[in-house]
Parts: C-alpha cells; structure tokens; sequence
C-alpha cells in the first residue's frame, strides 16, 4: 500500500516538474512577441484557447459550495476594482489618470516583464483548468 | 497627492483588502471562503467555468496581447 502510494506522489512530482518547464518554457518563448503585435496574440490564443476548450468540457472536482458572504465578499472586491477601472477607462486619458493596464506596460515592455506576465498568466490558467 | 498617485494608492488598496480578506477567510471558523476555494466551487458548473475561463483569457489578451 506504502509503495503503491509513493508511486502515485513520484507521479504527481513529475507531472508537476513537467507542467512546471512546459510553462516556463512557454513563457520565455512568448515574451519575445513585444505587446500590439500579431505574434503576441497568437502567443496568447495558442496555450489560452485549448485550456478554455478543456476547461469548459471537463468534468470538474467536486467541491463544496460557498455561501452567500463568501460570494458576496469577492464579487464585491471584483465589482469595486471592475468600477474603478471602468471610471478610469472612461475618464480623461492622461497620465494623471491610469488604468491598470497602463501601469503595468512599462513592466510589459521589457522582455523580463513579460516572462513573468506571461507565467503568472499561463499558470492561473493551469491551476483553474486542474480545479 | 496627486491624482496618479491616487490612483496608483486605490489600486495598491484594493489588492491589500484583497489578502487581508483571503488571510482572514484562512482562519478557523471564518464564515467566509478563501479566494481559491471560492474560484473552485464557481468552476463547479458549466455556466461558471464558462465565465470565469473568459475573464481569464481577456486578461491575457488585454494585459499582454492587445
């Protein structure tokens, strides 16, 4: 039983390890396609489309449900963020005045930057298709 | 202040308010649910991986794509 155990867990290590290069990989790849380009969205669209297309179609975990306050607490702090960004899109466009995503471009324009955008964004993408 | 900083200090907010909650929701007895399980129990359905699954491809697209 012990061994049968410690077989599943190397087995769990190494699709870890495997998953884990896959991503990094992905990411230092990806982050040669500079922001507004062609190149960038295929980047995108090549690992974000499958893992929709997974993610809808599979079977997921069970899970407990949670109650209402829990609903409550994180739509709320998504909606306040959602309005404050939606003000500020639709607000004067200045410098004075940034979204979220201007902020985060001077960190995107640099090959570094993107290579974490990128593996932050690959790998949320994992987690929640593997829920 | 001036309004960059404003902004930049509102966002900095939101993303402390967003792990005190999650710290809090990790505790014993809390009534609420850390972020990940709340993530979990919406991907419980088709509707809500549906939704959850496209938020998370916009934000690709929009943060480093577009």
């Amino acid at each position: 039983m012990d061994s049968a155990f410690e077989v599943t867990a190397e087995q769990t290590r190494r699709r870890r390890a495997v998953v884990v290069g896959l991503l990094v990989t992905y990411a230092l790849l990806a982050a040669i396609c500079r922001p507004l380009t062609d190149p960038a969205l295929v980047a995108v669209l090549v690992v974000g489309a499958p893992l929709c297309w997974v993610g809808v179609r599979r079977r997921p975990r069970r899970a407990p449900p949670v109650g209402a306050r829990s609903a409550a607490v994180w739509l709320g702090l998504l909606g306040l963020g959602v309005a404050v960004e939606l003000g500020l899109w639709l607000g004067p466009d200045d410098v004075a005045h940034p979204t979220l995503s201007t902020l985060a471009d001077p960190v995107l324009s640099t090959y570094p930057g993107r290579v974490l955008g990128y593996l932050l964004w690959a790998g949320s993408g994992v987690w929640l298709v593997s829920r | 202040m001036t309004p960059r900083a404003a902004v930049i200090a509102g966002f900095a907010a939101l993303l402390v308010v967003a792990v005190v909650a999650d710290l809090v929701a990790r505790r014993a007895g809390s009534g609420v649910r850390p972020l990940a399980a709340t993530l979990t129990a919406a991907l419980r359905t088709r509707g809500g991986r549906v939704v959850v699954l496209a938020a998370w491809l916009w934000l690709g697209w929009h943060f480093l794509a577009r």
